[in-house]
Parts: C-alpha cells; sequence; structure tokens
C-alpha cells in the first residue's frame, strides 16, 4: 500500500534543515544521513549526501534524475565481491 | 598494440555438443572472431586459442575456440578466465578509465597533502566512490579536480566535512 498523498513524500525533518539552510548560504559540504527512507527533494540537487550502508557513510552526489527516490536506493548495503578478480570499466566523473 | 593482455572475463560453462563454451564479459568488447585469446586458471598452463566464431546469447557470449570440438573439450575450459589483447577493447571515452588503472593513484588535497592510495572503488546507484584508506572520495567534478595516469596520481578537493 502506498503512502497516503495528504501526506506528502517523507523526508527526515534534521536533514532537510540542514540542505535549506546551506542552499539559503548558497555553500556546499558533505551532510552525513542515517536516514535512508528520506526522499530526494529538488532542494538537495547538486549537493553530496553521505548516506549510511549499515557501515561506512558513502558520499553520493544527487543529480535532479534523483528526485522522487529514497537516498537509500543509491548506496547497497551488500556487496558481491565476486570470485576471482576482474577487471571492470569505471564510469567517468559526473 | 601492446603484447600485455587484459582480463576480460571468464568462462562459466559449456554450451551446445560441438564444444563451445560460455563467455561472461566484463568489459565491452568488439567482436572477437579471428582473436587470439589467452586462458588462464592456477591449476593449469596458459594455454593461446583462436576465436573461430562469437555470437551473443542471453547476455553472455558463445564462443568457438579452435582445437575445442567436443563437450568434454569444453568441460575442461569452464572456470578459466579469458584474456584478450587490449585492442579488442572497446576504446574508452575521455574521462573514463579501468578500475585496474585507477586504483593504485596517489591521492592529494589541493594544497599537497598526501591523503594516501585508491585501495577500491564503489560502484554505486549514482557516483562511483573511491576508497582511499578510511576516506570515501565521490568520483564527480565538484570534488576530484585531476587525475594524472603518467603520474599516478590524483588531485581533489575535498568537500567540508568529507575528510573528518
Amino acid at each position: 500500500m502506498s503512502r497516503s498523498l495528504k501526506k506528502g513524500p517523507y523526508v527526515e525533518e534534521s536533514l532537510m534543515k540542514k540542505i535549506e539552510e546551506m542552499n539559503a548560504k548558497n555553500e556546499k559540504r558533505l551532510v552525513k544521513t542515517w536516514s535512508r527512507r528520506s526522499t530526494v527533494f529538488p532542494q538537495m540537487i547538486g549537493h553530496t549526501i553521505a548516506i549510511h550502508d549499515g557501515r561506512k557513510h558513502v558520499p553520493i552526489y544527487i543529480s535532479d534524475n534523483m528526485v522522487g527516490h529514497k537516498l537509500g536506493e543509491f548506496v547497497p548495503t551488500r556487496f558481491f565481491r565476486g570470485h576471482g578478480s576482474h577487471t571492470e570499466r569505471s564510469t567517468s566523473l559526473k | 598494440m601492446t603484447l600485455e593482455m587484459v582480463e576480460a572475463g571468464v568462462i562459466t560453462g559449456v554450451h551446445g555438443i560441438t564444444g563451445e563454451v560460455k563467455f561472461n564479459p566484463q568489459m565491452d568488447l568488439q567482436p572477437l572472431q579471428g582473436v587470439e585469446v589467452r586462458l588462464i586458471d592456477s591449476h593449469a598452463p596458459d594455454r593461446l586459442y583462436k576465436v573461430e566464431n562469437a555470437r551473443p546469447h542471453k547476455g553472455y557470449l558463445i564462443l568457438k575456440l579452435k582445437g575445442c570440438d567436443t563437450r568434454n573439450d569444453a568441460e575442461l575450459l569452464r572456470g578459466r578466465r579469458v584474456m584478450v589483447p587490449p585492442d579488442v577493447l572497446t576504446p574508452l571515452v575521455e574521462g573514463e578509465y579501468l578500475i585496474d588503472d585507477i586504483i593504485g593513484l596517489k591521492v592529494y588535497t589541493l594544497f599537497g597533502d598526501f591523503l594516501g592510495e585508491i585501495e577500491e572503488v564503489i560502484k554505486t546507484g549514482a557516483n562511483d566512490v573511491y576508497v582511499v584508506g578510511k576516506h570515501l572520495i565521490p568520483a564527480i567534478h565538484d570534488v576530484v579536480r585531476e587525475i594524472d595516469m603518467e603520474r599516478r596520481r590524483m588531485v581533489i578537493d575535498p568537500l567540508d566535512g568529507m575528510l573528518e
């Protein structure tokens, strides 16, 4: 069952407050959060948020196509490291 | 072309009864027909094979290797890693790097402080993240200012709070 439209999308209040403060001052710094369930809001675009994966905070740059998704979707909590070594292609800088 | 071959994936199984093998490539490759590949395994000597035919199948490549003509021959190749010549790899676009090349780069801040070497690259749903000791560096233009492959160094401009 989806969340009631009346409530609007969920976002951790303290996280949103920090983002709004940074936007007001036009500054950028890394914001740590444990709130994987928070929705990505348009105000967050261009900021880098360190999202907890259960062990460490992984820095994620928020872009416009991430709006509406949950923060936790972008940081996996489990890693399959594979068998043997593989050479893989790295993506370019974003 | 350099003589050094690059690991491109692993043979995960066999296909059919004519000695074809199922190859799981880990990188984008150009057509492999006629290319000589080296199969390596810790339990057997390396061996060169010429690829007679290669075709895509359900996300894998089905390879027909010269000299491997029966299913029994193909079974012996299961689990072997496939090394290919570097000119078979799809060329990297500007600003794109192989993870193997990124690992080991020395990372400095704009002020010249040495942070350590890149130990691992984490793939996330968004940007890649470079692991430098206890620090996690997002692979974004705002932070990574310079990558110098010849001098094996990377210069970053850390965000406030990133190196705490």
